[in-house]
């Protein structure tokens, strides 16, 4: 895919800049009253959480444009945004951890958010797995595909049982709801906008250098069964 | 076309009654998971009670597991899955009739542990036993629906089971909350069983739209 | 600073270390493959 090739500096340079205006916002950003320094941690939290859905978006996408019209390119892209999507789904529960043990006073709560956080990155982990279980890579490629689509209708209904779950059998005794996990108004506002550009252009640029990576390696296998073929 | 889906049903079933293996492998296995559950939380009564929704929904998934390892056997073995997809049979009917013969015998496994894990527990819950087989059925619909397509899905995969669990479990995250949630109310006899029946239906309804359309995307040449 | 820089800098130093180390990681392995696959063409023309 030359397309990567070319863009591939460009977005890397577009993220430095935007990486470093963000960074620059947050150090000066004053502290929230109620949050004190922790609200820096919602800075890369938030964030983070936005990609780690938006890649799931992407592969959904690619997924079904190769199910559809079975180009390869589909299918390197959604292989790469499953890497790049676990990736910042780790970031966003291991933040969202160590902000909630001085904020809820402990490391985990079954809410809503993070529970579908947590069955997101099994659903990550169980596509990668999933390709490379299998001997055939068109199969693999096709199976991770209806997977990826499966798990995008599932999502949703994850999300909400666990809502209800919370909400109609023990009312969270943490106040864990929309109220208190994300509260950022006023001067805290500018760099978190500022960082989530930056965070979509990483995770743009992420995605192209793992699809490069991933087409690179098609490539030498299929020389390497060419050459196994070729000495038979 | 029911015909097709009942004769390729049948056909799994019967075999799989006459050799007894999938069906007494489950049990068992079921059994097995139920011993763990004891010893490793020697419930009391009460306990037990509490305890129930969520023994019973557990025992189930891991169960499930097992079955649907051997959907596809026989044709692995003979290698006539195939053979099946050139018959003259449309995709959706080789799906219905494998997952109906996984669903038969799923539910007879269910039906067999229900009574035996309140014997085991010591659990006087008799009385709702018909409602809480009805809601094992609900769920087990679309379970076994998403269970069939995994099974198709990782067919010749390396370390199958484990990909499948894998796979399955967090899947069926809205089922187990769901299912145990509808038990647990129909057992505290004030619960609100509603919300939790209509959730395993949309769930039910999601999947068994979904696995077919699926299934013949994932075999086609 | 407050009570909670401990907090911020361990999240803050994952975010670098797993979002860093990952693209790190794949640009040295690209590299690596190319440079296989160049050899490889080489080889057998």
């Amino acid at each position: 895919m030359n397309i990567l090739k070319k863009i591939q500096p460009l977005v890397g340079l577009a993220t430095l800049i935007a990486l470093a205006i963000g960074l620059w916002y947050v150090y000066q950003a004053p502290a929230d009253f109620q949050q004190g320094g922790a609200v820096r941690i919602l800075y890369i939290h938030v964030p983070s959480a936005k990609i780690a859905l938006l890649s799931y978006l992407f592969l959904t996408a690619a997924s079904i444009l190769y199910l559809w019209k079975r180009y390869e390119g589909a299918d390197i892209l959604a292989e790469a945004a499953a890497s790049v999507g676990a990736a910042f789904t780790v970031i966003t529960l291991a933040s969202g951890s160590i902000w909630g043990k001085p904020m809820w006073g402990t490391w985990w709560a079954w809410d809503a958010r993070l529970t579908s956080m947590l069955v997101l990155l099994i659903l990550y982990k169980g596509l990668m797995v999933l390709r490379h279980s299998l001997d055939d890579p068109v199969k693999g490629a096709r199976a991770t595909a209806i997977l990826a689509i499966i798990g995008a209708v599932d999502l949703p209904i994850i999300h909400y049982s666990v809502v209800w779950w919370r909400t109609l059998h023990q009312p969270p005794s943490l106040a864990t709801g929309e109220n208190t996990a994300v509260h950022i108004t006023g001067p805290l506002l500018p760099p978190l906008l500022i960082l989530s550009v930056a965070f979509i252009l990483l995770g743009l640029y992420m995605v192209t250098v793992k699809a490069r990576q991933i087409e690179a390696r098609r490539h030498l296998d299929a020389l390497e069964a060419a050459r196994m073929h070729h000495d038979e | 076309m029911f015909k097709a889906i009942y004769r390729i049903a049948w056909k799994d079933v019967a075999g799989d009654l006459r050799r007894r293996a999938t069906l007494s492998s489950m049990l068992f296995f079921a059994i097995s998971v139920l011993v763990v559950f004891q010893a490793a939380f020697e419930p009391d009564r009460k306990e037990a009670l509490r305890l129930l929704p969520g023994l019973l929904w557990a025992t189930t998934l891991f169960t499930t597991l097992v079955g649907l390892g051997r959907v596809f056997q026989a044709e692995e073995e003979d290698g006539a899955f195939e053979g099946l997809l050139l018959a003259s049979v449309p995709r959706g009917v080789i799906f219905f009739g494998k997952w109906l013969g996984n669903l038969l015998l799923t539910l007879l496994v269910e039906f067999l542990i229900l009574p035996l894990t309140m014997v085991l527990f010591n659990v006087d819950a008799w009385a709702h036993i018909p409602a809480i087989l009805a809601i094992l059925a609900l769920g087990t619909l679309g379970l076994t629906g998403l269970g069939t397509l995994l099974a198709a899905m990782t067919r010749g995969a390396r370390s199958r089971e484990t990909l499948l669990a894998l796979l399955l479990l967090p899947l069926t995250a809205p089922l187990l909350i769901s299912g145990v949630q509808a038990v647990a109310a129909i057992l505290a006899t004030d619960g609100q069983v509603a919300p939790w029946l209509k959730l395993l239906v949309i769930f039910d309804v999601v999947y068994l739209a979904m696995t077919p359309w699926a299934f013949g995307w994932l075999v086609e040449e | 600073m407050s009570d909670y820089t401990l907090y911020v800098a361990a999240v803050y130093g994952l975010a670098i270390l797993v979002y860093g180390g990952y693209t790190l990681r794949w640009r040295a392995s690209y590299k690596k493959l190319e440079q296989q696959r160049a050899s490889l063409s080489q080889e057998s023309p």
